[in-house]
């Protein structure tokens, strides 16, 4: 009897230990599961999952590091591995993108000549578009974007809950938010807001274009 | 760095993810080429945009519960369905701590303010902890070599030149001129190096404007933790107890002011009072230094006179610090207000 009680305490003892170190996390991973499945119940459903697998496996968390950064792993790999057996959301190998993509998207928002257009297209009006270009990422720039813009976490703590080097984190997101500000910016060329940029495929300024904004530039001076 | 750089690590710098180097050369360049200012003001406007979006709600208050309930089948291995336990059960069990904002801040201002270092580029939420007081001087700089430019900024300038950059910082008095030039060079103090009345008279803040203790006090507003009091009445009272002789509130209401609530809490080695306020529809943290070496305290730290004489002006990860002193409080203040807004809300203008 002693020894059935004796065990008893020192689970749960294991038990406090281990919600008083994740229980506080709960809202943030909640946070991230709405993201991440995209309805409450899901949701739900994930935050449960990844606490059962944490508690299981807690004997392998060492006391004192990142406890924040290996829960939303263990609910980014439980996620991964919903998403893989519902093939609903086919992965796309991140890295595998062309990099041609990568620099017309640069030359579509890097290349400095556009009308400010966030104050529009962040006010309201482009505000469901912005849903939208989250959804359309694949599942590994997405979530790489989540940790960083929603959970504020480091590079190096995402290469942590993600398992890859900071290099494929680095460029992930900036895929990521590059692939979106282009998508945003198609969206507000469809709607009106603002004209289409005067960048032609290559990401070349036609002359015609150039010169017209030099007269208009000087006729403004 | 060059304009390539810029466009490449637009957001690793707006991430925060540079080591102090790396954002001063960066820094400096986008202070020094307008077209690369733009760009970042216009990655930070979109990366703000996207967090702005993806905030969320905490969690339901029953989740708590359902996943204890979760917790208790799994480890008592009885293999009740999880989705069987009663929400009775999770009902009754603890309430999500609500995620609230709360401000770190306090301090009552007294004197006239004098912004001295700072100048926020456009409109662009980029941090430059240290900036030209004018970016004009820059353009004034550009041609000049180093040693007219000490002779110009005497007495006692000190002209550094970056080795990884085109980029060389002059600091003279309160103020600080950076210009790119045409080679890379090494490393040199012109002039008359470090000057001591440099460091004095913008002493008054050093001891809080420490590269550590800015960062604790953005990221103290950025994720506040929850009040110990709340409203304005029971703040008022609870300070009289917390911290007797400084029971003033740091900034008063009105005008689109509101005191929401505030804790003790400390910050960099001091201990403070943090109050959080809402103005104009932003958060606003502002931190009371409360003196040191009262009771288990025993070892003051150096903590800026409380002479009221003026407003320092920080730019941390694209939020604005105002540290002043105020009816003989230190106080600083976070928000992504600007700074000339920050500094109207703790001494508002007469005619109000």
């Amino acid at each position: 009897m002693l020894g059935i009680f004796g065990q008893d305490r020192a689970k749960s003892k294991a038990r406090r230990e281990f919600e008083k170190e994740a229980m506080p996390h709960l809202d943030a991973l909640y946070g991230y599961a709405m993201h991440l499945s995209r309805n409450p119940a899901d949701a739900e459903d994930l935050v449960q999952e990844t606490y059962i697998k944490a508690l299981k496996n807690h004997h392998r968390y060492q006391p004192g590091t990142n406890c924040r950064a290996w829960m939303f792993r263990i609910m980014t790999n439980t996620f991964f591995n919903i998403v893989r057996a519902k093939k609903r959301r086919p992965m796309v190998e991140a890295d595998a993108l062309p990099d041609i993509e990568m620099q017309v998207a640069e030359h579509h928002q890097g290349s400095g000549i556009y009308r400010p257009l966030e104050e529009q297209l962040l006010d309201g009006v482009i505000s469901t578009h912005m849903q939208e270009a989250i959804d359309s990422l694949p599942e590994d720039f997405r979530t790489v974007l989540l940790l960083a813009d929603l959970e504020d976490f480091s590079y190096k703590e995402i290469a942590e809950v993600m398992g890859c080097p900071v290099g494929t984190v680095m460029s992930r997101l900036y895929r990521a938010r590059r692939q979106m500000q282009r998508k945003l910016l198609d969206h507000a060329v469809n709607e009106g807001i603002v004209e289409r940029p005067e960048v032609n495929e290559d990401g070349v300024i036609p002359m015609d274009a150039f010169r017209l904004r030099g007269k208009r530039a000087k006729k403004a001076g | 760095m060059i304009c390539d750089d810029v466009r490449k690590y637009d957001y690793t710098y707006l991430d925060d993810e540079f080591d102090r180097r790396e954002r001063a050369e960066f820094e400096a360049h986008i202070t020094a080429c307008p077209p690369c200012r733009d760009h970042v003001a216009r990655a930070a406007r979109f990366r703000e945009g996207v967090r702005k979006h993806l905030r969320c709600d905490e969690a339901p208050s029953h989740l708590r519960g359902r996943v204890c309930a979760g917790l208790d089948a799994a480890e008592g291995g009885h293999g009740m369905p999880r989705w069987a336990i009663p929400l009775a059960l999770a009902a009754s069990l603890g309430v999500v701590t609500v995620g609230w904002q709360y401000v770190v801040e306090t301090a009552p201002a007294g004197g006239s303010m004098i912004g001295h270092v700072g100048g926020r580029v456009a409109a662009a939420p980029v941090k430059l902890v240290v900036t030209p007081t004018k970016v004009a001087g820059v353009t004034g700089v550009r041609n000049s070599d180093p040693k007219r430019m000490a002779r110009r900024y005497k007495p006692a300038m000190r002209v550094t030149r970056s080795l990884r950059s085109n980029v060389e910082y002059c600091e003279s008095e309160n103020k600080m001129a950076v210009r790119q030039v045409e080679h890379v060079g090494s490393t040199e103090v012109i002039g008359g190096g470090v000057n001591d009345d440099f460091l004095a008279k913008d002493g008054q803040y050093e001891a809080i404007r420490t590269a550590a203790n800015l960062r604790a006090l953005v990221s103290s507003h950025r994720r506040p933790l929850p009040p110990e009091v709340a409203g304005t009445a029971r703040v008022q009272d609870w300070l009289r107890r917390a911290a007797p002789g400084h029971s003033a509130l740091p900034i008063a209401e009105g005008a689109g002011v509101r005191l929401l609530g505030a804790r003790l809490g400390h910050l960099g080695g001091h201990r403070v009072v943090a109050f959080r306020y809402r103005a104009f529809d932003k958060p606003v943290t502002v931190v009371r230094y409360l003196p040191a070496g009262r009771g288990d305290d025993d070892r003051p730290e150096p903590m800026p006179s409380a002479q009221p004489n003026g407003a320092v002006r920080d730019l941390v990860a694209g939020y604005s610090v105002v540290h002043t002193a105020k009816n003989g409080d230190v106080l600083s203040i976070v928000s992504e207000l600007e700074h000339q807004a920050l500094l109207g809300i703790i001494e508002p203008p007469s005619f109000l």
